[in-house]
């Protein structure tokens, strides 16, 4: 089949994406609530303009809201034990 | 001078000092009074209700897949995205160990329905794995073997577990830990297909679900709750329903009493996928709590009085670093796990830490299904399936059934309203 991988991270389809829009996500962090494209370890630095482009492309409902996907902390992944910031007492 | 011991078991919401024998003990027969209610169908015993429902987190969804099952023509709206505050962005807990005493029935009652419900349709990835709750001090210790007495009264499953016996059961855990009591029967979900596949079956019923579109008011005839006005117009109902979270309290006017729910952020934190950890409970101890979802990566979390007051979902340095810090203590094995990404929700709390659940004062037809403390992902599914009890006790005039008052009894959403007038004195 012609299909196409959007988020490398968590193996989502051009086709999961468009079955989330069909069902009603209007905004590219519906999307990633009902596939999980851009919860990867990248964070959606590689997903983020192609769902973005997708959501796009549907009519009335990217209109109503931002199609922003979150962007979260961190950049890249840091570990547990290097968040911790020690402060003088 | 003897060295006095934190008790940093933040998920112990039961105090084990100021719980009675007797309260335990009625946390079993509510459960079972309440279960037996449970059993009956409610098929049918709101045909022809029209229920509009205000609010389409997961309390507003699932309240509306509990009406739509009993029959009711059922029309949500939604603000913003449906399931998209704290409903989106809490750990998924689904748990009865660790509440108060009083919630205990409750609680357990809405595990076994999440549970049906994963049977029947709903794909909330629900699995029963428990929670360990770690000590890692004496005085924590002693706290659990308390507690480990009432929940035995409430006939709520719990295994005392050694130090050894937990360093065998959770992986990392440092080896120092004092034992760990363990609700074995607790649950977890995952918000994000559990809100989905809601939304598909209410809209399979025939539902309507409105997404980005504010109620703006309720409309009120003859003392009785006819609808409410948004940018779609007028949408004519029986009975309105106020699942709106912390944005209940723009309602208060309409209620006729005072729905003070105050929004508060809540930070949590996600690991890589990392292998070899899939019987991993859920775990909490030294101020923190931590899932391994579905997918593999392990959730920390853990909130309090510390956090800010607002909408505001930023992450802070200060709570990563607390989550950092704390984490790495109580698991000094996963200390190096990545993390990749950091999310804030928003918690509804109420003065008393009691949900607001019954009949708002002004309207007859107005009903209220908020302020859930941070439980709401867990105790959505009983309060959704007792809506149906609730609003049938109104329109029916068939009283709620004990069983149901026992649980929710405490619930009275006008009860705010008493206290402000004893303000004066």
């Amino acid at each position: 089949m012609n299909d196409h991988m959007i988020c490398r991270c968590e193996d989502v389809t051009a086709t999961e994406v468009r079955a989330a829009i069909d069902a009603g996500a209007c905004n590219a962090q519906e999307v990633k609530m009902r596939t999980r494209a851009g919860m990867g370890p990248c964070q959606g630095r590689v997903c983020r303009p192609a769902v973005e482009a997708m959501v796009g492309v549907t009519d009335e409902g990217v209109l109503r809201s931002n199609s922003a996907m979150t962007v979260h902390l961190p950049v890249r992944p840091v570990s547990l034990q290097d968040l911790v910031i020690e402060r003088e007492q | 001078m003897s060295v006095v011991l934190e008790n940093r078991l933040t998920m112990l919401s039961m105090d084990p000092l100021a719980t009675t024998e007797e309260e335990s003990a009625r946390a079993a027969s509510d459960y079972a009074n309440l279960t037996a209610h449970l059993a009956a169908d409610t098929a049918g015993t709101m045909a022809g209700q029209r229920v509009v429902v205000v609010g389409g987190g997961v309390i507003g969804l699932m309240t509306a897949l509990y009406l739509t099952r009993a029959g009711a023509q059922v029309e949500l709206f939604e603000a913003q995205s449906l399931g998209a505050a704290a409903s989106g962005r809490n750990a998924g807990g689904i748990y009865a160990f660790g509440r108060a005493i009083d919630e205990v029935a409750l609680a357990r009652a809405s595990m076994d329905l999440w549970e049906d419900l994963s049977t029947r349709g709903i794909d909330s990835h629900f699995q029963r794995p428990g929670h360990a709750m770690i000590a890692l001090n004496d005085h924590e210790r002693s706290l659990l073997d308390l507690a480990e007495r009432h929940y035995a009264l409430a006939g709520l499953p719990t295994r005392m577990l050694s130090p050894e016996e937990a360093v065998a059961m959770l992986p990392g855990v440092n080896p120092d830990n004092a034992g760990a009591l363990m609700g074995t029967t607790d649950g977890q979900g995952y918000p994000f297909t559990a809100v989905t596949s809601i939304i598909a079956e209410l809209r399979a019923a025939d539902a309507i679900i409105h997404d980005h579109c504010p109620v703006q008011s309720v409309i009120e005839r003859g003392g009785h709750a006819r609808g409410v006005r948004s940018e779609r117009g007028v949408t004519e109902a029986d009975h309105v329903i106020l699942c709106a979270g912390p944005w209940l309290a723009g309602f208060s006017e309409s209620a006729g009493c005072n729905l003070a729910v105050r929004p508060r952020r809540s930070q949590l934190m996600v690991t890589e996928r990392i292998a070899g950890l899939e019987n991993f409970p859920f775990v909490s101890g030294n101020r923190v709590y931590a899932r391994r979802t579905h997918a593999g990566n392990i959730m920390v979390g853990g909130g309090g009085p510390w956090e800010q007051d607002g909408y505001n979902v930023t992450s802070s340095y200060e709570a990563l670093s607390f989550l950092g810090k704390h984490m790495s203590e109580l698991f000094p094995g996963l200390a190096g796990a990545p993390i990749i990404r950091a999310f804030a929700g928003t918690v509804e709390l109420t003065a008393d830490h009691l949900p607001l659940f019954g009949p708002a004062p002004a309207m007859a037809g107005l009903w209220i299904s908020a302020g859930y403390n941070g439980h709401g992902f867990g105790l959505c599914a009983a309060m959704g399936r007792l809506t149906v009890d609730l609003i049938r006790s109104g329109s029916d005039s068939v009283p709620l059934p004990a069983a149901v008052n026992a649980v929710v009894g405490e619930f009275g959403p006008d009860r705010f309203n008493v206290k402000q007038g004893n303000s004066h004195e």
